[in-house]
């Protein structure tokens, strides 16, 4: 099994801002990650990037997958972490392929959907149920689709496929949609879109693929028909391989301002971590602080 | 001879971008579907996987869902 000094979970903007640094300090680390881009990779139009006044999340990852490219790093792609532990001095890693072992390690494994639990989700997951109208709202061009959710995310699913489906139904479980009021009437103002509040959904139903949805208001039921479920229900932190790793109510991992977990050598970055703002930048910068942390704990004592 | 490489992907997916940029960096010609565009496209790749998820790369009348690269590469030599 090889030792590294450093070994950075995840490639979201997080993990490959920590990457370029710990490049550029010529450290021996490794990256080991499910995917490039994280979140960033599925967001639609960026505006808030600074230098970029508007860009496309899959523009932004190439840009910083170029940016990795630049270095000669040692890029475990397609692998996904299944155990991360503190044993002595050392951090033992897991992942569904290999073993490894670290003096330090940067945890920023970001978030993940969350789901809605409901019978028929797993089975039609990609026969018409997704969680990214990014990547396949074209799939469903012409055709009828709901979007379930009531936040920035599922407004943003929903302003996104009003360019290309037929008619959506926007099903949320609250009183009122919660998301940006800009968004907010945008929709509301469309003639594709109807929205259902307090709605819960009860079934996703068909046969190979999608044919419809059951909703429940006050007791009432009701089945809509259509081929495409957009899941959009937030997401929650991918931070449960992480064993022994302080977390807050949410499970996300506990930092502080250096972006030290309650256990020394392991380090936190983006949004995996109780940093308040979910944004890509604040993910960048905390990647940055992580790899100069992690640097800096390797230089003062000897492993 | 060379195998027949034919892609379903869409203008939106990430990894479909990065399925015909790897492709391309091997140097080997594909036929791209664009599925969000091409109805006939979407139909024939539903049948062919049972499947909605994009991308699908059909080598030869071999099936690989998904941007699985070290698939694509043992199917294809390369």
């Amino acid at each position: 099994m090889n030792l590294y000094d450093l070994i950075i979970v995840g490639a979201g903007p997080a993990g490959i801002t920590a990457s370029v640094y710990a490049a550029r300090k010529k450290m021996d680390f490794l990256v080991i990650t499910k995917d490039i881009g994280g979140q960033t990779a599925l967001s639609w139009d960026i505006e808030n990037y600074t230098g970029y006044q508007f860009i496309t999340g899959p523009e932004l990852t190439d840009k910083f997958k170029e940016h990795l490219e630049k270095f000669k790093v040692d890029l475990r792609e397609g692998e996904t972490v299944t155990l991360l532990r503190k044993d002595k001095n050392l951090v033992e890693i897991e992942s569904d392929k290999e073993k490894y072992a670290a003096k330090t390690v940067i945890i920023a494994s970001g978030r993940i959907p969350r789901k809605l639990g409901v019978e028929g989700e797993d089975e039609f997951k990609n026969r018409g149920v997704t969680y990214c109208a990014t990547c396949d709202g074209p799939l469903f061009a012409d055709m009828d689709v709901a979007v379930i959710g009531g936040g920035n995310s599922a407004l943003e699913a929903t302003l996104q496929l009003i360019k290309i489906t037929k008619k959506i139904f926007l099903i949320d479980i609250a009183p009122k949609l919660r998301a940006d009021p800009i968004m907010v009437d945008k929709a509301v103002n469309s003639d594709k879109v109807s929205v259902h509040s307090n709605s819960k959904v009860e079934k996703i139903y068909g046969e190979n693929f999608v044919q419809g949805i059951t909703i429940s208001r006050e007791g009432e039921i009701k089945d809509l028909s259509v081929e495409g479920v957009f899941i959009e229900i937030g997401s929650f932190p991918a931070s449960n391989f992480a064993k022994g790793v302080g977390v807050n109510e949410y499970r996300e991992i506990t930092v502080n301002c250096r972006c030290q977990t309650n256990i020394p050598g392991i380090f936190a970055a983006g949004d995996v971590t109780d940093v308040p703002a979910k944004q890509i930048i604040v993910a960048c910068g905390e990647g940055a602080k992580a790899a100069l942390q992690a640097f800096e704990y390797l230089s003062k004592r000897k492993l | 001879m060379a195998k027949s490489v034919k892609i379903y992907t869409t203008s939106t997916c990430p990894y479909c971008a990065r399925l015909k940029a790897f492709l391309k960096e091997k140097n080997i010609p594909f036929e791209n579907l664009d599925v969000g565009q091409d109805k006939n496209a979407l139909v024939e790749m539903r049948q062919k996987t049972g499947q909605m998820g994009v991308p699908v790369v059909d080598i030869d009348g071999k099936i690989i869902i998904g941007f699985d690269k070290e698939a694509v590469a043992s199917e294809l030599g390369v």
